[in-house]
């Protein structure tokens, strides 16, 4: 067997070997590398930036275990920005395991950074079923649609909830998406009819689908995956507001080798494929 | 017939035009009942739950009485179901404090049972079967990613441009080209994003142009009653 036959025949298992070490091995030993903040990440800073101080944020959850390393260290990157700058959030989520990512952060982030106080600064609605329905709820009422918050107590005694009633007394949405329902379903039944500014952190096999509503502008820029979420770290240790780069960067030198390996793996087997087929055309 | 057919029929027209209709006149009545029937997705959604969790044990338990292949899986997914389900509905599955907690709060309280089995046994399964498929996607890409035609090799090349673009050590390879002008053009990364912007961006508002008509069509067959197959009928 000639060699380039034995490379397209390959055992898995020696791929396996190089992933593992490709990802591995830059988590053990991370490294920076410049990273060029993209137009999409410019223009989601962009929208945050320009709402006024105090304003009314709704943050919805959508991801759960599986996408956590890609789409919290955007939730927290963007949780960071938005109480700095003194914003209200109100918290909730479309999936089931969003109130467990929703927690996580929120006991990081506002109670450990921030010891911002529950049900003023901040508070978290939780999870109802009924997918973009609940979207259309809420544009009706909130406390009709979560009659209580995760706590269990009542969503309209809380400071932060007097004067919100429905999504009309909302100032911005940003939707941590990784999947149905998600970022689309906020844009169709959402930020589109009730005109509200809308931007998304969302994974980057997702990205494909949400990208056409960032170029219609019903969506004001978007942070594509691990790449997206090591952008806006940069975007705001350079503007001051994180001290420095977080989990995104650091995952960022795993996923780019691990990138470069898997391209190095398509370019030799085509290579082993065209050589071989040619000489199988010869003979 | 009556109960079987027409009552059906009568409710979904009804419900299925009054929803239209409150789409573009958003005012009482109309706009209120428009409402309160999408409310009614979220009651019948919370029903299914029911029905899921029957079908679930009976499947399941089918397999575990038959014998059927990988059977003993079946236990673990009946055990890993009922357990949740106790300390999800349980309002007393805490740990340790004789604290009193609000019912329907022990899903998300940090000493809950619930909240203990999901993060410390759901969140890292569910991490390590996500985590798995860069291996599978490295394995198959290897075997399967075949510059065997033209569309296959425009493909691989795709693949190859966006992999690269997206990442820092990918867009190095032509970082010494000029970030402005038209060389720029040809930087990785901005090839990358040309390939979202236009291509794909082309491809996704067709496929999402075709949904929107497939579902118009068929919500028009369903209202005027052309479409009967969720009554059982051909």
């Amino acid at each position: 067997m000639s060699f380039l036959a034995k490379v397209s025949r390959l055992d898995r298992r020696w791929i396996y070997l190089m992933i593992a070490l490709s990802v591995a091995l830059p988590l053990v030993w991370p490294f920076s590398m410049p990273v060029k903040v993209s137009p999409h990440v410019q223009s989601v800073y962009a929208a945050l930036d320009a709402l006024p101080r105090g304003s009314t944020v709704l943050c919805s959850f959508e991801y759960g275990p599986s996408t956590m390393p890609e789409v919290r260290p955007m939730a927290d990157a963007v949780l960071e920005l938005l109480i700095q700058r003194e914003h209200k959030i109100i918290v909730m989520c479309l999936w089931a395991e969003g109130v467990f990512m929703a927690r996580d952060i929120l006991d990081d982030v506002a109670d450990g950074r921030h010891h911002l106080e529950y049900g003023k600064d901040y508070i978290n609605l939780g999870y109802k079923a009924g997918n973009e329905v609940v979207i259309k709820s809420i544009a009706e009422s909130f406390t009709r649609t979560y009659p209580v918050d995760t706590r269990g107590q009542a969503t309209a005694s809380y400071p932060i909830m007097q004067g919100i009633e429905n999504l009309a007394n909302i100032d911005f949405i940003f939707s941590f998406s990784a999947g149905y329902p998600g970022t689309v379903e906020w844009v169709q039944y959402a930020a589109d009819p009730y005109d509200k500014p809308l931007s998304t952190g969302c994974t980057a096999v997702q990205v494909t689908e949400v990208v056409p509503y960032v170029h219609s502008g019903q969506c004001r820029g978007i942070l594509g995956g691990l790449s997206g979420a090591a952008e806006f770290e940069h975007l705001l240790r350079d503007k001051g507001i994180l001290p420095a780069l977080g989990a995104a960067n650091t995952g960022m030198s795993a996923q780019s080798i691990a990138h470069l390996v898997i391209v190095l793996f398509i370019v030799i087997g085509n290579v082993a494929f065209l050589v071989e087929r040619r000489r199988q055309r010869k003979y | 017939m009556l109960f079987k057919r027409w009552i059906p029929l009568g409710i979904l027209i009804f419900v299925g035009l009054l929803t239209l209709v409150s789409w573009f006149v958003p005012h009482d009545p109309i706009g209120h009942l428009g409402q309160d029937f999408s409310q009614f997705f979220d009651i019948l959604a919370s029903f299914a739950i029911i029905l899921g969790a029957a079908n679930l044990i009976k499947l399941q338990g089918l397999k575990i009485l038959q014998r059927k292949r990988n059977w003993p899986y079946s236990i673990v997914t009946i055990v890993g179901f009922l357990v949740m389900a106790y300390v999800g509905m349980n309002w007393h599955s805490y740990f340790g404090s004789q604290a009193r907690y609000l019912a329907g709060t022990q899903v998300n309280h940090p000493q809950s049972h619930f909240f203990w089995i999901y993060w410390y046994i759901f969140q890292p399964l569910s991490a390590t079967m996500y985590a798995l498929l860069a291996f599978y996607v490295a394995s198959a890409s290897y075997r399967a990613f075949r510059a065997r035609n033209l569309e296959a090799t425009i493909l691989l090349a795709a693949g190859i441009v966006v992999m690269l673009g997206r990442v820092p050590l990918g867009q190095t390879f032509t970082g010494w080209l000029p970030e402005q002008g038209f060389a720029s053009g040809f930087r990785l990364e901005q090839v990358a994003d040309w390939i979202y912007t236009y291509p794909n961006t082309a491809g996704q508002r067709a496929i999402m142009i075709g949904i929107a008509l497939g579902v118009v069509s068929t919500s028009l067959r369903l209202i005027l009653g052309i479409e009967k197959s969720f009554l059982g009928e051909e």
